[in-house]
């Protein structure tokens, strides 16, 4: 089950997405004064119009592949070895769901420390590296934190602690 | 034209533009040493050090990464077996084979040396090309501008790997994103949300680092891979300039071939590298030996790989049409510098593109130098596993997204264009066509309202204009259908996996 090919699928539900936006960006171009109009109005035509065509195509390919043609997905799951699985997915919306809580993070705590703590997550408790290789990492990226902040003057978010540290 | 060239060479030996195009080169080696993390993720990360930058430290910091990604690449490809870039991809059936036979420092040694043989006569083919141009601009005008603009979206979106479907959408995608914010006919606001972040639009560092970035990142957690295990560098680097020397008429004819497949805008590194291999074993009376460990097939594909550089900066910054996922970056990067690429610049910033020429030589010259000398410690940076490279680069490529306009939506705009590269990543779709589509967009628009002011509908009968209409039709007509009777990995362009390509 984990090691099912879903790319078929995924690609179905990513054409359905982007068929939506895309007509919700033609028909909110339709409100535009139409110096202002033409050109989302075309692009979002013309997106909706490839969309359209792609997800009709990816629809009849995973029908296809359902019926044991193996002339699409199946051919392509066997030529490459990344293909897209339910495993491969599951991780990856996990490491998405790591990055979206570095950016909560950095909203509430600030950059600098959040990235300190993403960094021990990911590396002593993901990577498996050891404490004293994380301890030194995070030693050496707050190092970079302070002497890009002082004296290349960059800022980092300080989060709604208003923790300004090193920039 | 010679006032302009030492005009540039004077500017380029400046401490501030020197230096510049050290970081270039040094960030360039880096990305290019890893295995796995292509050119337009290193790209990316550079533009947001170019706000406020002097134009001529900015192009040498951009020139100078584009310019080494090809030269450094080679010691994951000979060394471990894993492409450090889409263009070098054909270095391994015959480096990687010798260095398992003990043979790595003479591969790396002929490898760099072709690899600077063939990236010095890619700037020279582009010093050439811009001379022999810059009598032809003259009869360019906004409409034929234009519908350069639609050509390059039509040759990014039908030559990338895979579905030229999808390549067009993904550029189309590019154009829509691109189109966020104020108009620039009427004073109007798109696609805000009433959200003050958008009212000027997004950031080409956001797109990038989200498109590009991101997803990279988020592979090398997944894939895991397992640490590498290096050849040993035996034997003599020398050996290996020998090997260039011996077979200097097939380093020539596959650094000319990679310039004039860098040209056309689509080709990039991966078809120049493979097509000067196919090349290098088609004129071999001796074949036995290729695919086993033959110094030409290490050679020819590496001379190739570096001169694709040269010609690809022709229609990058005199047409304004990037002919790679990197190249599309470093346009946006030329945007950034305050620059418009396009033919203008041939009579505009003429000593910029000079400057260009000087930075390619120099810069290649600077990596050769280094990989040389470093080879050895420069090939235990292979050795890093992705997992524990991954979590610095994800601080880094925040950090840095966060310069773009020091707003938190920055961070919240890379993460949602991080999901969604990510996502068109594992569904196989190509990502530079959007952020070609993304470049080119403003200019798409501004073009076309000039354009209907200017000349009414009568712009469409413009002779260059049905003159490029034509090709841009040959584009999105012809070129798909011919690659279904062609092998994919031959004829198409890895955009999103190369390197400095």
């Amino acid at each position: 089950m984990k090691n099912r090919v879903i790319e078929g699928p995924f690609r179905v539900v990513l054409c359905v997405f982007l068929l939506t936006v895309s007509v919700f960006y033609a028909y909110e171009a339709l409100s535009f004064h139409p110096l202002a109009m033409y050109a989302p109005l075309a692009a979002g035509i013309v997106a909706t119009g490839l969309m359209s065509m792609l997800l009709a195509r990816e629809v009849v390919r995973v029908v296809r592949t359902r019926r044991g043609d193996t002339r699409s997905y199946a051919m392509t799951a066997e030529a490459t070895a990344e293909a897209l699985t339910v495993r491969i997915l599951g991780v990856s919306v996990l490491y998405l769901a790591v990055m979206v809580a570095y950016v909560a993070a950095t909203y509430v705590i600030g950059m600098v420390i959040a990235s300190a703590v993403v960094l021990v997550l990911l590396l002593h408790l993901d990577a498996k590296a050891t404490l004293r290789f994380t301890a030194i990492s995070v030693a050496l990226v707050l190092l970079a934190f302070y002497l890009f902040g002082t004296f290349a003057e960059l800022q980092w978010p300080q989060g709604l602690a208003k923790i300004g540290m090193f920039g | 034209m010679l006032d302009a060239a030492t005009t540039a060479m004077a500017n380029l030996f400046t401490i501030d533009v020197l230096s510049y195009l050290l970081v270039g080169v040094a960030v360039g080696l880096v990305i290019g040493v890893l295995p796995g993390l292509g050119g337009s993720s290193g790209m990316a990360l550079l533009l947001p050090f170019l706000f406020g930058m002097e134009p001529e430290a900015g192009i040498a910091m951009l020139v100078g990464m584009a310019a080494v990604g090809g030269t450094s690449d080679t010691f994951s490809s000979v060394l471990i077996g894993v492409p450090g870039s889409g263009g070098s991809q054909a270095l391994i059936l015959d480096g990687h084979a010798l260095a398992r036979q003990g043979q790595a420092a003479r591969v790396l040694g002929a490898s760099f040396s072709s690899s600077l043989v063939g990236g010095l006569l890619g700037a020279v083919s582009f010093l050439f090309v811009i001379t022999a141009a810059r009598p032809l601009i003259g009869g360019i005008g906004t409409p034929e501008l234009l519908m350069f603009a639609l050509l390059g979206l039509a040759t990014v979106g039908a030559l990338v790997k895979g579905d030229p479907l999808f390549g067009f959408a993904a550029a189309v995608l590019g154009v829509m994103i691109g189109l966020i914010g104020g108009a620039p006919a009427y004073p109007e606001y798109r696609y805000t949300f009433d959200s003050l972040y958008l009212y000027s639009g997004v950031s080409i560092v956001i797109v990038t680092m989200g498109l590009f970035a991101v997803p990279e990142v988020i592979s090398l957690l997944v894939n895991r891979a397992a640490i590498a295990k290096t050849e040993k560098i035996e034997g003599s680097i020398i050996d290996g300039f020998r090997e260039v020397r011996k077979h200097k008429g097939l380093v020539i004819r596959s650094s000319l071939l990679g310039t004039v497949l860098g040209v056309i805008p689509g080709i990039g590194g991966t078809a120049a590298n493979w097509m000067a291999y196919a090349m290098a074993r088609q004129t071999a009376r001796d074949k036995s030996r290729f695919g086993r460990g033959d110094i030409r097939g290490v050679i020819a594909p590496e001379a190739a790989n570096n001169s694709v550089d040269g010609g690809s900066m022709v229609p990058t910054f005199t047409l304004g049409i990037p002919s790679s996922g990197s190249t599309a970056v470093m346009l946006g990067g030329i945007v950034l510098l305050g620059l418009t690429p396009g033919p203008a610049m041939l009579e505009q910033d003429l000593d910029i593109l000079m400057l260009v020429v000087w930075a390619l030589v120099l810069a290649n010259v600077l990596a050769t130098i280094t990989c040389f000398s470093l080879s050895r410690y420069i090939a235990r940076v292979t050795l890093v596993p992705g997992q524990l490279l991954a979590p610095f680069l994800l601080i880094l490529f925040f950090a840095a997204s966060y310069q773009a306009s020091l707003s938190f939506g920055d961070l919240l705009a890379v993460l949602g264009l991080g999901v969604l590269g990510y996502a068109m990543k594992i569904a196989n779709i190509p990502r530079a066509p959007a952020v070609v589509g993304f470049v080119l967009a403003p200019s798409i628009e501004r073009y076309l309202h000039l354009s209907i002011s200017r000349y009414g509908a009568d712009w469409m009968y413009r002779p260059g204009v049905i003159t490029i209409g034509l090709i841009v039709v040959a584009v999105v007509v012809a070129l798909p259908m011919f690659q279904r009777f062609r092998k994919p990995k031959a004829v198409t362009a890895n955009f999103d996996n190369e390197a400095g390509k």
